[in-house]
């Protein structure tokens, strides 16, 4: 992992939020979706803000400090999952002091959680994709 | 024991409800009731669907969701069982009885889906559309007693992945879904809604459905544990 090596989301197919501090990945091109560890979640959202992975070792986290070889497996899990890929030509970001102060607060090592049980489900589910005049599915708000 | 009612789930569905109703009461095995859900249509879907010369119990509510009109027509049902079927999808004359078939061959199936083929609305079906499996409403045919205890069909922000989420938790409670590997059922396209288009509001439907499976997962783990 170079210093200042910056990822970004590997494609339009990978979707993702935040609900409540638990980011939720989705690959829509195969219809496995990932869920995170606490720390897991803060550092994916600081990842796919173009905060080098390299700038994050020895963050405080959990009681504990992140070390580059725990970032390195974590920056690989994404990667082979094709969620991450590099992003020569981004511009470097800061961590935000929300997630550093989410990151100290952390309470489990970094880990992402993939899952495939829905993926038939996802991939052929109906995508009558019509505006609200010509039907479902409408936008609520 | 093949008696069915047939639920319709339909919001500004006038374009293409009288075709899926004439479809479905071609079927060579007849439905003993239809139930046609208007979620609040503001076109005219009920005038289309009576037109159509089709008879079916009407019931309207105020838009909520091709989830929560499934969810209303499910509890309409008198019959042992249900299929559904999108407003403006079609189903093969043999479409029924095949599914009958099936859950007589394996009875320990709890719902039987079939394959489905894309058309092109305004253009005959030509046979040469994309063919997949319709893990879908369109192409259902369930226990009423399941769908009663899976539950309701909840709407994810978007209105996409409404049938994941209740396909998944039927799975989850241990029911089996069938897949005949025949197409049976038809689904439309319309024009210039090909934007299966990476949409951040729609696709956040997809991702609250995951969203939810974690979260099941992890009380069902927390009980275990």
């Amino acid at each position: 992992m170079g210093f200042s090596a910056i990822y970004a989301v590997s494609s339009t197919d990978i979707v993702y939020e935040t609900f409540d501090g638990d980011a939720v990945v989705l690959d829509l091109a195969s219809g496995r979706y990932f869920g995170f560890s606490d720390s897991g979640s803060c550092v994916w959202e600081a990842l796919i803000a173009q905060v080098p992975p390299a700038s994050l070792v020895g963050r405080a986290c959990g009681g504990g400090e992140l070390s580059a070889d725990d970032l390195d497996a974590f920056v690989a899990r994404l990667t082979e999952f094709g969620l991450l890929s590099l992003a020569p030509e981004a511009a470097a970001s800061a961590l935000s002091p929300d997630l550093a102060g989410r990151l100290a607060t952390a309470r489990e090592a970094l880990r992402i959680d993939m899952h495939d049980e829905l993926a038939d489900l996802v991939m052929v589910d109906p995508i009558h994709d019509v505006d609200e005049p010509a039907g479902w599915p409408v936008v609520k708000q | 024991m093949t008696y069915y009612s047939v639920v319709i789930p339909a919001y500004n569905a006038a374009r293409t409800i009288a075709e899926t109703l004439r479809s479905v009461v071609a079927q060579s095995l007849a439905p003993a009731e239809i139930i046609v859900v208007d979620d609040g249509s503001t076109d005219e879907t009920e005038l289309a669907a009576r037109q159509s010369g089709v008879e079916f119990i009407y019931i309207r509510q105020d838009n909520a969701g091709p989830g929560s009109a499934t969810t209303r027509g499910f509890a309409h049902c008198a019959h042992p069982h249900i299929a559904t079927v999108d407003a403006d999808d079609l189903w093969l004359p043999e479409k029924i009885e095949r599914q009958f078939r099936r859950l007589e061959e394996m009875p320990q199936l709890a719902a039987v889906f079939t394959l489905w083929r894309t058309f092109r609305h305004g253009e005959p079906d030509d046979g040469k559309g994309t063919v997949g499996p319709g893990w879908s409403r369109t192409t259902m045919l369930v226990r009423r007693d399941v769908a009663l205890a899976v539950g309701p069909v909840i709407d994810p922000p978007g209105n996409r992945g409404d049938m994941v989420d209740w396909l998944g938790r039927a799975r989850e409670d241990g029911h089996q879904l069938g897949m005949i590997d025949e197409v049976l059922s038809l689904r439309r396209i319309l024009p210039g809604s090909m934007s299966y288009g990476r949409d951040p509001d729609r696709d956040r439907g997809y991702l609250e459905v995951a969203r939810m499976a974690m979260l099941r997962r992890k009380l069902k783990n927390a009980g275990q544990g």
